[in-house]
C-alpha cells in the first residue's frame, strides 16, 4: 500500500487524540471515583445503582421510624409500669381496709389515701409526651381523662380509640400507642363484665369508707383483674419492642448489604483504574516519541 | 528533416522536465492541503515525423522528443462515493450523540441527586408526617420535598424545550451552509465543464467540488454522480439540489408545532433529507425528545392525580379538608404544589377523620403511593428509571454506533489518502529524477550546439 505524507500524520494525530480520550476518562474515573460518568457509559447497571439508591433510601426512613417506634413505646411501656404500680398500692390499701377492726377514722384516712392513688392514676392517664397526650387515642391535644364531679361514671374519658400506626417495612407497622380506653377500660373497646379502673377505685374508697367488708374484697377482686390487664398490655408493648429491636438489626443488615452492591456496582476499581492509567500513559509517549522520530526521517532532509 | 530537429529534440527534454518540475512543486506546495488530490505531469513520446501514411524516403518513424500529454489527478470515483456515505452516516450521529448527551445530563444529571432521588425525599417527608401528625414542621418539610421535585420537574422540561430551540439554530446555520455550498458546486460545475470542452484538466476546480460536496454530503447527505459532461448532480431524497450549473435553494422555514424543518424554497415543498447532520438532530429533535416529553408528562400527572386523590380526603391541622396538594390537571411543564397548600401548611391533611390531631393515617397512605403502580403498571420511581435508562441506552447506542462508523471513515480515508496524498519521499526521489533529466538534456544541447559549431563554423573553414 502506498503510503503518503498526510497518511503518516493524519494517522499519528488521530491515534494521539484516541489515546488523550482514554487518558481523560480514566483520570475522571479516578478523580469521581466512580465507573460510571454518565448512565449511558452502563445502562443496565445505571438502572440498577439508581434503584439501590431508592431502596437505601426507604430502608434508611424505616430506620428513623423504628427508632420513633421505639422511643414512643417506651414512653408507654413506662407509664404503664407506674400504672401498675399505682393499682397496686390501692390493693394494699384495700387489704389493710379488709382487716374488719379498723375504727371509722382510720377507715377514712384510708379512703383518702385511695382517693390519692385515684388522683395519680387520672395523672397517668393524662401524661403528655413532647407536648401530646399519651393515653388519648387520636385526640392528642385533648385532655383524655376529666373528673366526673361524683357523677357515675366517675372519670370521663374524651380521646378516642385511634390506633397511631407507624411504617417500619413494607406491608408492616406497628401501633406505637394504647388508647386510654383499652388501658383504662372504658368506652366501646371495654371488657364488659368489668368496671372501668377509676369506677372499681372510687367503689372501693367508697367501701373503704363504709366499712363493708364484703364489698371490699368484691372490689379487690376487680382491681386484681385490672393489675393483670395492665400486665398483659404491658408484656404486648414489650413485644413490640422486641420485635422492633429485631426490625432494626434487619434493617441494618440490609443496609450494609445494598451500600456494598451499590458501592461494586457503582465505584471504579481504583487498583485496576490507576494501572491502566499507568500504561495509557506510558502508550501516549510512546506516540510522542514515534511522532518526534517520523519528523526525521524526510528524504528532503538527507538530499540538501 | 532539419538540421536543427536535434536541438528540438533537446528542448522538448528541457521544456517536459520543467513543466513536471512545475507539477512536482504544485504537489509539495499542497501536502498538506486539504482535500488535494496528487497531480502528476503525464509524459509521452512526441509525434514520430513522418506520420504514418505519408510517404517519405527516410527509414522509420523519427521520434521527435518528449512532451506533456496531460497533467494527470489522482482521482477514485468509487473510493470519493464510499468515503461521502461513510462520512454522512458518521455526521449523522456524531450530532445525535452530542445531542443526546445533552439530554441525558438534563433528564438525570447525577446518580445522587435527580428526579428520583427527590421522589423518595418526598416519600420519605409524608412517613416523617404520618409518625408526627400533629407537628407543623414535619408538614413544612413535606411542603418542601414537593416544591422541590416540582421544581426540578418544571426545570427539565423546560431544559429539554430549550434543547430543541438549540436544535432549530443550529438548523438555521446548516441551512444557510447548504445553499452556500450549492451554489459553490453549480458554479464550479460550470467552470469545469468549460474548461473540459476545451481540453484542459481542471484539477484544482475538481478539487474544490470533491471538497464541497464532500461537505454537503455531511450536512444533508445527498447522492452526488457525475454526468458525461463533467458535470456532478446532487439529489436531497428525490429532488436535485444542484444538476450542472443549476442550483436550488433550501429555507428553513417553521412547522405547526413551532419548529424549523428544511423547504425547497421553490415550492414549498418539505425537503426529504435521508442521512447527515440535519437528519441527526431533527430525529432527536422530533422523535427522541417528544418521547421522553411524553413519558415526564405521564409520571407528573399520575403523581398529582393519585396524590391529589388521596389528599382530597383527609383533614388537615385547621380542619380543611378537600383541598388539592397539588395544582391540579397540571403536567410535566407546569406541575406546581397548589396555591393552598403554598399560603399555609397547616391544610396538609395527615389525618383520615376530621377533629383528630394525632391520626397521621391519611399521611401514611400518602406514603404508601410509593409502591403503587400508577404509571402504565410501573410505580412512579420505576417510571423514572425506565425513562433514564430509554436515555442512557439511547445514547450508548449512539456512541457505540458513532465510533463503528468513525473507524469505517477511518479506512476509507486511508484508503483515499493512499491514492491521492502527495508522498514528499516520492517527489524527492522523482526530483532527482528530473534534475538530472534536465541536466542531461541541457548536456545534449550543448553537445549538438559543438556538433553544429563544428559543422558550420569550422568544417572547411578557409
Amino acid at each position: 500500500m502506498r503510503v503518503s505524507t498526510p497518511m503518516m500524520t493524519g494517522n499519528l494525530a488521530a491515534r494521539i487524540a484516541a489515546n488523550a480520550e482514554r487518558l481523560y476518562r480514566l483520570q475522571q474515573q479516578i478523580s469521581s471515583g466512580k465507573r460510571m460518568l454518565a448512565p449511558s457509559d452502563d445502562p443496565t447497571a445505571a438502572s440498577r445503582a439508581a434503584q439501590m439508591r431508592s431502596s437505601l433510601a426507604q430502608v434508611a426512613q424505616y430506620a428513623d421510624n423504628v427508632e420513633l417506634a421505639t422511643q414512643k413505646l417506651n414512653t408507654v411501656d413506662g407509664l404503664l409500669g407506674d400504672l401498675s404500680t399505682a393499682i397496686r398500692s390501692a390493693r394494699d390499701i384495700a387489704l389493710q381496709a379488709a382487716n374488719g377492726t379498723l375504727s371509722a377514722d382510720s377507715r377514712q384516712a384510708l379512703a383518702l389515701q385511695l382517693d390519692d392513688v385515684i388522683r395519680r392514676v387520672m395523672e397517668i392517664g393524662n401524661s403528655e409526651s413532647g407536648g401530646h397526650y399519651v393515653f388519648a387515642g387520636y385526640r392528642t391535644q385533648t385532655t383524655p381523662f376529666a373528673s366526673n364531679a361524683g357523677a357515675t361514671p366517675p372519670v370521663i374519658y374524651n380521646g378516642d380509640d385511634g390506633q397511631q400506626n407507624i411504617e417500619v417495612g413494607r406491608n408492616a407497622s406497628v401501633a406505637v400507642n394504647l388508647p386510654g380506653s383499652i388501658v383504662f377500660n372504658m368506652g366501646s373497646a371495654a371488657d364488659p363484665g368489668l368496671d372501668d379502673v377509676f369506677t372499681s377505685l372510687t367503689k372501693l374508697r367508697d367501701s373503704i369508707a363504709a366499712g363493708d367488708s364484703a364489698a371490699i374484697s368484691q372490689q379487690i377482686t376487680d382491681v386484681d383483674a385490672h393489675l393483670e390487664r395492665a400486665l398483659v398490655l404491658r408484656g404486648d408493648v414489650g413485644g413490640k419492642l422486641q420485635r422492633l429491636e429485631m426490625c432494626a438489626n434487619q434493617l441494618q443488615n440490609v443496609d450494609l448489604a445494598v451500600s456494598e452492591a451499590l458501592s461494586k456496582t457503582e465505584d471504579v476499581d481504583l487498583a485496576q483504574a490507576a494501572v491502566d492509567l499507568q500504561m495509557q500513559q506510558n502508550i501516549y509517549q510512546a506516540t510522542a516519541a514515534v511522532a518526534a522520530q517520523l519528523n526525521q526521517m524526510q528524504l528532503v532532509d538527507y538530499l540538501l | 528533416m532539419s538540421t536543427f530537429f536535434g536541438i528540438n529534440v533537446a528542448l522538448s527534454g528541457l521544456l517536459a522536465q520543467q513543466r513536471a518540475m512545475d507539477v512536482l512543486g504544485h504537489n509539495v506546495a499542497n501536502v498538506n492541503t486539504p482535500g488535494y488530490h496528487r497531480q502528476e505531469a503525464v509524459l509521452m513520446p512526441g509525434q514520430p515525423y513522418p506520420p504514418a501514411g505519408a510517404t517519405g524516403l527516410l527509414a522509420g518513424q523519427w521520434g521527435s522528443g518528449v512532451e506533456v500529454q496531460m497533467i494527470r489527478r489522482a482521482q477514485d470515483a468509487y473510493l470519493d462515493l464510499q468515503a461521502r456515505t461513510v462520512g454522512q452516516e458518521a455526521s449523522m450521529w456524531e450530532r445525535a450523540y452530542a445531542s443526546l448527551q445533552e439530554v441525558q445530563g438534563i433528564i438525570a444529571p447525577t446518580a445522587d441527586s435527580n428526579l428520583g432521588t427527590l421522589l423518595d425525599s418526598f416519600w420519605n417527608a409524608w412517613q416523617d408526617l404520618s409518625a408526627n401528625p400533629e407537628d407543623l414542621g414535619a408538614r413544612v418539610n413535606v411542603r418542601q420535598q414537593a416544591i422541590n421535585l416540582t421544581d426540578t420537574m418544571r426545570d427539565t422540561v423546560a431544559q429539554l424545550r430549550d434543547s430543541q430551540a438549540g436544535i432549530d439554530l443550529e438548523l438555521r446555520g446548516k441551512t444557510d451552509d447548504i445553499n452556500r455550498l450549492a451554489e459553490r458546486v453549480a458554479s464550479l460545475n460550470q467552470q469545469i465543464a468549460a474548461a473540459q470542452a476545451e481540453g484542459k484538466q481542471p484539477n484544482d476546480l475538481l478539487d474544490q467540488r470533491d471538497q464541497a460536496l464532500s461537505q454537503l454530503s455531511q450536512l444533508a447527505g445527498i447522492t452526488a454522480y457525475a454526468t458525461d459532461r463533467g458535470d456532478v448532480i446532487a439529489n436531497i431524497g428525490a429532488r436535485p439540489l444542484i444538476q450542472g450549473s443549476e442550483w436550488y435553494a433550501v429555507e428553513a422555514a417553521t412547522r405547526a408545532d413551532g419548529y424549523i424543518e428544511l423547504r425547497w424554497a421553490e415550492d414549498g415543498a418539505q425537503v426529504a433529507v435521508q442521512g447527515g447532520e440535519v437528519l441527526g438532530l431533527t430525529q432527536v429533535r422530533d422523535t427522541n425528545i417528544p418521547s421522553y416529553l411524553a413519558q415526564l408528562d405521564a409520571l407528573a400527572t399520575n403523581l398529582v392525580a393519585a396524590v391529589n386523590a388521596v389528599h382530597q380526603t383527609g383533614y388537615g391541622m385547621d380542619g380543611s379538608t378537600g383541598v388539592n396538594f397539588f395544582t391540579p390537571g397540571a403536567s410535566a411543564a407546569d406541575i406546581a404544589v397548589s396555591d393552598e397548600v403554598l399560603a399555609d401548611a397547616h391544610v396538609i391533611a395527615a389525618a383520615s377523620t376530621s377533629g383528630v390531631p394525632g391520626d397521621g393515617s391519611l399521611a401514611l397512605v400518602m406514603a404508601q403511593l410509593r409502591d403503587q403502580s400508577l404509571v402504565g403498571g410501573q410505580t412512579l420511581n420505576e417510571a423514572y428509571r425506565a425513562l433514564m435508562t430509554d436515555v442512557a441506552a439511547a445514547t450508548r447506542k449512539a456512541s457505540d454506533t458513532l465510533a463503528a462508523k468513525q473507524l469505517s471513515l477511518q479506512q476509507v480515508t486511508q484508503s483515499q489518502q493512499s491514492l491521492y496524498g502527495v508522498s514528499l519521499d516520492e517527489e524527492m526521489s522523482n526530483m532527482i529524477i528530473y534534475q538530472h533529466a534536465y541536466a542531461a538534456a541541457a548536456r545534449l544541447m550543448t553537445t549538438l550546439n559543438d556538433m553544429l559549431d563544428t559543422l558550420i563554423n569550422r568544417t572547411a573553414a578557409v
